[in-house]
Parts: structure tokens; C-alpha cells; sequence
């Protein structure tokens, strides 16, 4: 069994002029699309939060991460990235070279 | 709001998947009902009085239009979110299906080989060639295309394309995403209710989404659904099983039909035509009009042609040509409709025309008036919004 790729085969179409502005667009897209993903579960947390007599507000703004959370939180963070840049893959062969982030780059932003 | 698919192949998504599938229904419907109206104004304010002054008169036709839209930064950006809102409707779907591969292609056969109430056969024939038009192109910027298979006994193409019209029509083909066939089967059972039809058969069927009304509004036909994708075949006869429909699946290719002559009531399709090349349509004319019964009725779903659209209207169609991996959609749409019939043997004098409101969406009384009006040709004349009218052709073979 295999895994059925995501992107299209072929040419991707080029509609503006200035160099780079197609895929500012994609990202630009792709990054409302996770924003209202966000706002959405957030909206969902506090209410089933708040159904169960919890105020969680608080709670959110005194909490400490720990290294494992961190570490997590890297990674999504990393994901999300990924997928907000995706349309720059196979549009400047340079961008292919670029992995994931440093693995402890998150950690220091975090401590930051 | 995106619902899950109403038969026993939905897989649920995680909650943040289908939020992005909420997502990306919303964006298509911005651009298709709201961006395409103020590239419309655009046009008449702004481009059309340019190419005015320019040339001292109109743009001709749509490629004049096309061409002087181009530079336009609106259309640029109507464009661009448009082709990638088309990307994000397969990516959004994909990972479900990925995830669940295993697991669709157990239920899909559990349902096909399974005691259901309904009937319905599926043949595959793996000696059916894919055609190139197909294997070479990834039709719609879908991964893949139609014919890709990835695991035995593979559904897997079947469960994109019915996630990913879920997305992609925004609620506007109804819950069953079947509106076409919906409106095409009631339109010839209530304008021509002394036809009645006992062999029915759907070309490029896909999933069986258009040929399942036809079982359900003839439920005395043998309705058959050919395609020369196997895993769409596979899904589609599940499918129809889940939703209790006798249906025959077939892989067959459209432009070579293993079925006798004269055999045949309706030869159906829809929205298939603009995926073939030249050649291969009028083929699959000649075909039909071989199998089709003396009286028999050759109907078909599709785009308007170009000769009786505006410039506008045209070069607004016409897009999906140029930027959704769709390369013989202009090149059909610019063919005289009465002209491929008649090549094919079929009498100019049958052809008819014909525009109906959405049948799952519009009162039954207001449907069949509508239908009985005829073509209209203007802005909502195939064009996929909130107020579409579904266009299509047919033609009797003489009795």
C-alpha cells in the first residue's frame, strides 16, 4: 500500500508578474486556513472548559511548559510552518534544501 | 458547514481536518459567488473600456477577453486564490483518506459483497487501456487523477472524489452531491412522461453520484455506470449499495462500448465530455448512436457552448481550461453542439436544448415549468454558483 501524494503533477500556473507574489498568496491562504483552525478549537476549549465550571483564562496565562511540551510544541510549530510555505517547494529548487528547523531552536525561543 | 458523507463509506475527520474542509468550502464560495462578481464589474469598468479605446470596439469573443484580463492585478488574484483553493480541497481531504486507506477499501468490499436490498453488479476489465488523457494529466490539480490505484482492491480514488466534492461544491449539489442527475432524470420523466426507458447507461460515471438518481427516479430501468477508472468503479458500486440503489458498474471505455446495437434507451453523461479529446467525443458519438435504440434518447450535461455564450460569460467558463489541469475544455466547448449529433448519424431535427434549475433545491411545479422554457444562456448558464442553471443537450434517434 502506498500513500497518495498531495500536490498535482505537472506546471503550477503563474499569475502575477512580480516574481514570487503566486506563492505569497498560497501562504497567505494557508495560513488563514490554520488561524481560523485555531480560533475555532480555542472557541471549543473554553466552552466545554466553561460547561464544566472551569474559567481557564487564568489558568493559561500562569502556566509553565515543561521541556517535553516544549519539545512538542517545537514540532507542531515546525508542521505548521511546513504548510504555510509549502508553495515555495518545487518553485525555487533552493527552498528544497531547507529540513525542518534546528532541532533546539524552538527550546530557545521558548526560554526567550 | 460540511457534513459527513450520507452512506456507510464516510469516515469521519478529526476535528481540525474538517474545520479546514469548512474552510476551504467557504473560500471557494467567496470566490465563485463574491470575487466573480467584482471581476465582472472589473471587466465592464475597467478592461473592456480599455481594449474600447485600444481597439474601437468590443472584445470579439472569451479568448479577447482572456487576453486582455491578463495583466488585470484582480484577475491575477481571483486566479490565484481560486487555483489554490482548488489545491486545498484535495488537501484537505487527502489525509483522511490516507489515514483510512485500510479501512475504506475493507467497508467498500464488505458492502459489495455484502446482502443488501439492492442489487447492482461491478465488472472490471483490466484489459480496458487508460486512456492518456487521463493517466498523462492530474485532471482538476487532483493527485493522482481518477486511474491511480494504491493498494489491492483499491477504493482509495473513489473516497478523494467523494470528500473532495463534498468540499468542493459548498452544499450546492445537495446532501447527496447528485444534483445534476437529480435534475437530468426528473427532467426527462416529467417533459417526456410517455418515455419510458428500461436500459439506461451513464458514460464516465466516476462514483455513481449522477447515475444513482436515475435508478431511483426509473426504478424499472437497468441503470448502468461505465468508466475506465477500477478503483472509482469499486467505490461507486459500495456506494450504491449503501444508499440502497441498483446500480451496474462496468470499466468500459466510452468510445469503445462492449454493448450491442440498438440496445440501449438513454446514453447518458455529464460533465464528461470536457475531459475528452476531440477525437475521442466524437467516438464516443458514433457509439452511442450505434447502441441507442430507434427512439432512444443520446442526452447529455455539460458546459454551454462558446457560439451562443457572450464573450464574458465564455472567457469566465473557460478558465478551468487554463488553470485547472482540464486542457480540452475549451477546444470542446468551442465545437457546434449540433454538428457533433449529426457527424455521429443523429438527425438535426431531434436535438434539443435545455437549462434547469436545481431539481433538489427548487419546488417541483417551478422545476418542470423552468425545464419546459428552454435555454436562456446568460451569467448563471453553467456557471457554479448559488444560482446555477445546469445546461444540456440531447437528441432522439430516429424511431
Amino acid at each position: 500500500m502506498s500513500q497518495i501524494p498531495m500536490k498535482h503533477r505537472g506546471k503550477q500556473p503563474r499569475f502575477f508578474a512580480a516574481e514570487g507574489v503566486d506563492e505569497l498568496v498560497s501562504m497567505v491562504l494557508e495560513l488563514t486556513t490554520e488561524v481560523w483552525v485555531v480560533k475555532k478549537r480555542l472557541y471549543l476549549l473554553e466552552k466545554v472548559a466553561g460547561d464544566q465550571g472551569i474559567d481557564l483564562t487564568p489558568s493559561i496565562e500562569n502556566y509553565d511548559l515543561d521541556e517535553q511540551e516544549i519539545k512538542d510544541l517545537d514540532a507542531m510549530r515546525s508542521h505548521l510552518i511546513k504548510r504555510i510555505l509549502r508553495a515555495t517547494e518545487g518553485s525555487y529548487s533552493s527552498t528544497q534544501r531547507v529540513k525542518d528547523g534546528p532541532a533546539d531552536a524552538g527550546q530557545n525561543a521558548e526560554a526567550a | 458547514m460540511i457534513k459527513n458523507l450520507p452512506h456507510d463509506l464516510a469516515m469521519p475527520p478529526h476535528r481540525d481536518e474538517r474545520t479546514r474542509q469548512e474552510f476551504v468550502a467557504s473560500l471557494r464560495h467567496h470566490v465563485l459567488d463574491g470575487m466573480s462578481h467584482s471581476m465582472r464589474d472589473r471587466y465592464e469598468n475597467v478592461v473592456k473600456p480599455d481594449f474600447e479605446k485600444a481597439h474601437g470596439r468590443e472584445p470579439a469573443d472569451g479568448e479577447e477577453v482572456h487576453d486582455a484580463m491578463l495583466g488585470d492585478p484582480y484577475f491575477c488574484f481571483y486566479s490565484s486564490v481560486r487555483y489554490n483553493a482548488q489545491q486545498m480541497v484535495h488537501q484537505s481531504v487527502i489525509p483522511l483518506v490516507n489515514r483510512n486507506l485500510e479501512a475504506i477499501n475493507e467497508k467498500a468490499k464488505a458492502l459489495r459483497e455484502g446482502d443488501t436490498s439492492a442489487g447492482g453488479t461491478l465488472t472490471l476489465n483490466p484489459d480496458v487501456e487508460i486512456p492518456r488523457s487521463v493517466s498523462s494529466i492530474d485532471v482538476h490539480l487532483t493527485p493522482g487523477s481518477y486511474h491511480s490505484e494504491y493498494a489491492e482492491d483499491d477504493a482509495s480514488t473513489g473516497a478523494i472524489y467523494d470528500n473532495s466534492i463534498n468540499v468542493f461544491a459548498f452544499n450546492q449539489m445537495g446532501r447527496y452531491t447528485n444534483d445534476i442527475g437529480m435534475s437530468f432524470a426528473n427532467f426527462i420523466k416529467a417533459v417526456y412522461p410517455e418515455f419510458e426507458p428500461k436500459k439506461i447507461l451513464d458514460a464516465g460515471c466516476t462514483i455513481g453520484h449522477n447515475t444513482v438518481p436515475w435508478a431511483q427516479t426509473f426504478p424499472e430501468a437497468e441503470v448502468t455506470g461505465i468508466d475506465i477508472a477500477p478503483a472509482l468503479l469499486r467505490y461507486g458500486s459500495a456506494r450504491a449499495k449503501s444508499l440502497g440503489a441498483t446500480v451496474n458498474f462496468t470499466q468500459m471505455d466510452a468510445t469503445k462500448l462492449d454493448i450491442e446495437d440498438e440496445s440501449v434507451d438513454v446514453v447518458f453523461s455529464s460533465m464528461f465530455l470536457h475531459e475528452l479529446p476531440l477525437k475521442d467525443i466524437r467516438k464516443y458519438f458514433k457509439e452511442a448512436f450505434r447502441v441507442l435504440k430507434p427512439g432512444g434518447l443520446f442526452l447529455t450535461m455539460e458546459l454551454p457552448p462558446n457560439n451562443k455564450m457572450g464573450a464574458y460569460e465564455s472567457f469566465y467558463l473557460d478558465w478551468d481550461c487554463f488553470y485547472n489541469k482540464e486542457p480540452y475544455y475549451k477546444p470542446f466547448r468551442d465545437q457546434d453542439y449540433v454538428q457533433l449529433c449529426t457527424d455521429a448519424g443523429f438527425n438535426e431535427n431531434q436535438f434539443f436544448e435545455t437549462e434547469l434549475p436545481r431539481f433538489t433545491f427548487t419546488p417541483y411545479e417551478s422545476f418542470v415549468e423552468q425545464a419546459k422554457q428552454g435555454p436562456v444562456f446568460d451569467g448563471s448558464t453553467g456557471r457554479f454558483s448559488e444560482e446555477i442553471r445546469w445546461y444540456g443537450f440531447g437528441v432522439w434517434k430516429d424511431a
